[in-house]
């Protein structure tokens, strides 16, 4: 049975079988053939890893994320950062990754913030001497912040697929992403030096106290958003609907940059892109339930548990599993996919839940960036049009001091967990 | 030869046209149901929040319709992305593989996504007649269970036929594809967050 329930569904997915039907063909051959079960219990669990209200974050930050991008809210943030750290050494490399990072603390999806950030950063790159090596490779690894940085996506999935509290997953994202900026915010300081690039303007007060005025509603939403959750006001998903109204006001109303046309369109791929996702959701909840229900993830903790390896090198090899999955597989596959696995077999050497989640997606958000098939190179080259060689060469840097904070994460678990205590 | 040729030619066009005039009422009455749900659910999702602090009274019923309208939002979308074949998947292999064999790998993709989607809307059905012996309803906003639960066999059904449809477009293709080397459809494009 063990052969259909981990070689059907890699075959299914190397031939190119979509996601959720390789889990669910996986799931009904073993219940045919190999269980004592009637078939309807397929629908029951269909049914029942969908009936979760906590998913319904997912279309809304998507609606919400989509919205800001196509209006003038990212270039307004961008405004501000230029403001605060063009006068820097590097300063539009700095205001890449800290631009990536506000946008990502707004939309909750990478492709999202490559999208918007890279569209406004391209030019002032070329002008300012950026090379075809360092531009794009900056604004392909600066967006995959945007995965820890709450609302996250990711960070929803892992919740609803690991049983876990979407606000605490939230609250622990926030310092290993912050962690993540800075060490980026670093290499790309070190590497303004080396490569001589110029500050872009002189720091202003004046012009700071105008451009914050200017975003100070794209600056607002995420301390509404972050603060209503933290505080109580309201749970993740009302916090995700919130977001929704917040950006409709502020773009088609405030800014009216975005018509209602645009909107309605933008709904309409917002639920087209949850139906991708929530689908392989609710295959991967049937997919879980056949092997639970065989026992699956107890014999895989149990067989760990029986070759006397250490919590480090047990996280050494999820890590390297993690990242090497995260090249190949889109994100939310992955998560789905491989949190039932995992999650029993690190829970079983101590490892918490939450700070596993942590790892699980930072993981997956440096192969967003790692060639050859991570998701943010391919909208980078859609965008930027470097060679591929060029923007596979400049990226590996990135990667290697990404790999350096995911190292400090998994180790520091406090990192992760320092401000779970503090939720109200 | 030449005569038979540019006949069957035409013919493949003219099958690839019907497939447009069926699938596109398809496509936009999904479009319009998925937009639609979606505002919908944001104005309750906030009326809620609303009632709540403002009013003093949330409404009971939020939550339950809420989760029940996105999962039929998900199935529905399902059909759509089936037509547009744009669910997704590693699709590595087809990218070393010649337009012909491309079609015929989508060919068998196709037939395994039929079958499972035929599986599950064949269990669905089963559910579906017990809620309907028993007249279930949801706990707090007292829906039927069979309309709620239908969402399942609805999607999964639809998605079969829209997988039946472009099983059509794809053997129509892979027939042009035969006669002049040129592919009608655009290569299966994977995107993600």
């Amino acid at each position: 049975m063990s052969w259909v329930l981990f070689g059907l569904p890699l075959l299914l997915l190397a031939l190119g079988f979509p996601v959720f039907i390789a889990l669910l063909a996986a799931a009904a051959v073993t219940l045919t053939f190999f269980m004592n079960v009637p078939g309807v219990a397929v629908h029951r669990a269909l049914f029942g890893s969908m009936d979760t209200y906590a998913l319904l974050a997912v279309p809304f930050y998507l609606f919400a994320g989509e919205l800001m991008a196509r209006g003038s809210m990212s270039r307004r943030l961008v405004d501000w950062a230029m403001s605060l750290m063009g006068g820097m050494r590097g300063g539009l490399g700095l205001v890449t990754l800290s631009g990536s990072t506000f946008f990502g603390a707004i939309s909750g999806s990478s492709v999202a913030t490559v999208a918007a950030i890279g569209r406004l950063v391209q030019a002032p790159l070329e002008a300012q001497g950026y090379d075809q090596r360092f531009g794009p490779a900056l604004v392909a690894a600066s967006a995959a912040v945007a995965l820890l940085i709450p609302p996250s996506i990711a960070l929803i999935l892992y919740g609803i697929a690991a049983q876990q509290s979407i606000t605490r997953l939230f609250a622990a994202g926030i310092l290993p992403g912050l962690l993540m900026s800075v060490v980026l915010g670093v290499y790309i300081y070190i590497m303004a030096r080396v490569k001589g690039l110029k500050a872009v303007r002189p720091f202003e007060g004046r012009a700071f106290v105008r451009a914050s005025g200017q975003s100070s509603l794209a600056l607002g939403m995420p301390i509404i958003i972050l603060g209503g959750i933290y505080f109580g006001v309201f749970s993740p998903t009302e916090a995700a609907g919130v977001a929704c109204v917040y950006a409709l006001v502020v773009s088609c109303g405030i800014y009216r940059d975005v018509s209602l046309r645009a909107a309605w369109d933008t709904a309409v791929q917002s639920m087209y892109l949850t139906s991708q996702i929530l689908i392989i959701v609710a295959a991967a909840g049937v997919f879980s339930w056949v092997m639970t229900t065989n026992g699956v993830p107890r014999m895989l903790a149990g067989g760990i548990a029986n070759l006397d390896i250490t919590t480090w090198q047990l996280l050494i090899v999820i890590n390297l599993l993690l990242l090497v999955v995260g090249c190949f597989i889109d994100t939310p596959s992955a998560i789905l996919l491989l949190t039932p696995l995992l999650l029993p077999i690190v829970q079983a050497v101590g490892v918490d839940p939450i700070h596993f989640g942590i790892i699980m997606t930072m993981n997956l958000s440096i192969g967003l960036f790692t060639p050859p098939f991570g998701l943010n190179l391919f909208v980078t080259q859609a965008l930027m049009r470097p060679r591929p060689s060029d923007l596979y060469l400049g990226v590996m840097p990135f990667v290697a001091v990404s790999v350096l904070a995911l190292l400090i994460v998994t180790f520091i678990p406090s990192i992760s967990l320092a401000l779970l205590p503090y939720l109200y | 030869m030449g005569v038979t040729r540019d006949f069957t030619l035409k013919g493949v066009w003219f099958l690839n046209r019907v497939l447009d005039w069926v699938t596109w009422p398809i496509m936009q009455l999904c479009e319009l149901v998925l937009g639609s749900l979606l505002f919908a659910a944001v104005a309750i999702n906030v009326a809620n929040v609303v009632g709540r602090y403002v009013l003093g009274s949330s409404l009971g019923w939020a939550e339950e319709v809420l989760t029940y309208s996105m999962i039929w939002g998900v199935f529905i979308g399902g059909i759509l992305v089936t037509l547009k074949n744009d669910h997704l998947c590693v699709d590595l292999l087809a990218q070393y593989l010649p337009p012909l064999g491309r079609r015929l790998l989508d060919i068998l993709i196709l037939l395994g996504l039929i079958g499972c989607c035929v599986y599950v809307a064949r269990q669905s059905e089963q559910v579906l007649a017990l809620f309907s012996r028993t007249g279930q309803r949801s706990t707090v906003a007292g829906l039927p269970m069979v309309w709620i639960h239908g969402a399942i066999m609805v999607g999964f059904t639809m998605m079969a036929i829209a997988g039946g449809l472009r099983l059509l477009r794809v053997a129509v293709d892979s027939a042009n594809i035969a006669l002049c080397g040129q592919p009608l459809l655009r290569d299966h494009a994977q995107r993600g967050l």
